[in-house]
């Protein structure tokens, strides 16, 4: 891990050992080491692994943060540390408005109600596939045999790539988040960018009605996209709608499998799915980006200067208790309005409305099938991975499949 | 403040006080008013505030830019007198309309 100097403006008391791929162990629970953190900590720190960061540790603050884009650019990276120059910069996500409200409209649109309509008929096929594989085994590591395999699948259909490439593509995309080596994570992400740049050559030469297609021959500001624009948006389209979606499949997997009570209210009250779903997006929110102060500004009551770099982590904001009673507690019928799940203003997750879908329907094919499952501990049990998005990398259930 | 009403897909009425000056999908969300999602909180980005104006009222008032066209085509069940409510001011010309909303956001 790359450590830097402590900036002069930087009060010692506010200085943190905080390492985000490593501040919790693969026993512990990342939600509870936030829990922890948010309601001990100082309401902003900084910590000077992977280069030097703030890191927001208070509801309020991360929710004044996310939609001040101003202030927060999101142009410079939001990577921790940032991606090296020669890795295209992740579009629409890295750039600001109002180029990056331009980039979003051919996203924003299949994206939207009525293309989700058809992506769930094909996320609903998948998912029962999958769980049809899996119900008569018993037993299954779930990350491994569900929330990492349909997430990849539905991307490639989504953009209508063979699933062929499927593994390859799901080692790669696993690097590149999860890997604890900086240049393991640049590596990765370069193979991705190579593999799909193929695929963006011929949707350029030969327009489907994909969802690459759509983006790759789009117009910004009256030009076509450049080809490491084409490339760099592609690669988030990518990443984005895996290891988020995949994580919180294998979050609510290990709530449900903890919580009988819970699985079987569900099973029998499909139509409480929903609000179910926005409590889990609540208490185990996964997503953490990184911004770049544009101008000497007061935040918080704590100086910042012009550069600073500041993590904004999402998952602090469902376990912070002056934000939310018993925030700890999974209260089904709590119906919590604006959680931080999928951000907050412009950078707001364009994917947030598929997200729900796929996870509405996850649950309620799971539950059908499955009903009643455990952890297995004889298989070593629950394994946390931390990193920005934590997650889940083992995940072993067992059930009676008679 | 004016009085208008939202018109659920199944005929439910809730009658509220609108501030002009607001926009609908927040004068719908601060009343609780079911049937709107606002998902992107009005950022012209998710299509889950569409609601249908009476066609009166849609031709005297703001018409919807290019961007918000484009967007609706992603709400489901767009007809003619469709808008998106975050991208609509209430004015006093609302006092009494009423505004439907469709089966369904997503």
């Amino acid at each position: 891990m790359e450590s830097a100097r402590i900036p002069a403006h930087v009060p010692e008391h506010l200085v943190r050992d905080f390492d985000i791929f490593t501040f919790v162990g693969e026993d512990e629970d990342a939600h509870r080491a936030w829990h922890d953190q948010v309601n001990n900590g100082p309401d902003l720190f900084f910590t000077p692994h992977s280069g030097g960061f703030w890191v927001i540790n208070n509801a309020d603050l991360l929710e004044a943060a996310l939609p001040d884009w101003e202030l927060f650019s999101s142009a410079q990276g939001i990577g921790i540390p940032p991606s090296p120059a020669e890795i295209p910069p992740m579009l629409p996500i890295e750039a600001d408005d109002p180029y990056h409200k331009a980039l979003r409209r051919p996203l924003n649109l299949a994206l939207s109600p009525k293309g989700v309509v058809e992506l769930a008929k094909s996320a609903r096929e998948l998912t029962v596939g999958l769980i049809d594989t899996i119900a008569p085994q018993g037993k299954c590591e779930f990350v491994h045999d569900f929330s990492l395999k349909m997430p990849m699948e539905l991307f490639l259909r989504i953009v209508d790539i063979p699933s062929n490439d499927r593994e390859y593509l799901i080692g790669l995309a696993n690097t590149a988040i999860k890997g604890t080596v900086d240049q393991e994570r640049f590596r990765a992400m370069g193979a991705m960018n190579a593999y799909l740049s193929e695929w963006i050559d011929r949707r350029v030469a030969l327009p489907g009605t994909d969802l690459m297609s759509a983006i790759v021959n789009m117009d910004v500001d009256g030009r076509p996209l450049t080809k490491a624009e084409q490339v760099g948006y592609m690669t988030t389209v990518m990443l984005g709608g895996l290891d988020t979606v995949g994580g919180m499949m294998a979050l609510t997997t290990r709530h449900m499998a903890l919580n009988p009570g819970h699985r079987r209210y569900l099973r029998n009250h499909p139509d409480v799915i929903p609000d179910a779903i926005e409590e889990i997006l609540r208490r185990y929110a996964i997503s953490t980006v990184a911004r770049y102060v544009t101008r000497d500004s007061t935040f918080g009551g704590i100086d910042l200067k012009e550069g600073d770099r500041i993590m904004l982590p999402t998952p602090l904001h469902g376990v912070d208790e002056t934000r939310w009673d018993n925030a700890l507690e999974v209260r089904l019928d709590r119906k919590p309005r604006d959680h931080m799940a999928f951000g907050k203003g412009t950078h707001r997750c364009p994917g947030a409305i598929l997200a729900r879908a796929e996870l509405r329907i996850f649950l309620e094919e799971w539950l059908r099938r499955i009903p009643d499952f455990t952890i297995d501990e004889s298989r070593g049990g629950v394994k946390w991975e931390t990193g920005a998005v934590l997650g889940l990398k083992a995940l072993p259930l067992v059930w009676n499949a008679s | 403040m004016v009085r208008i009403t939202f018109v659920q897909h199944g005929g439910a009425e809730h009658e509220i006080e609108a501030a002009p000056g607001e926009t609908l999908m927040r004068t719908a969300l601060d009343n609780d008013v079911p049937g709107i999602i606002g998902e992107c909180g009005g950022e012209l980005a998710c299509a889950t505030c569409h609601c249908y104006l009476d066609p009166t009222l849609l031709k005297d008032i703001e018409p919807a830019s290019a961007d918000e066209l484009d967007m609706l085509q992603g709400a489901i069940d767009a007809t003619a007198d469709s808008r998106l409510s975050c991208q609509v001011l209430v004015t006093r010309g609302f006092a009494g309309t009423r505004i439907r909303l469709p089966a369904s956001q997503i």
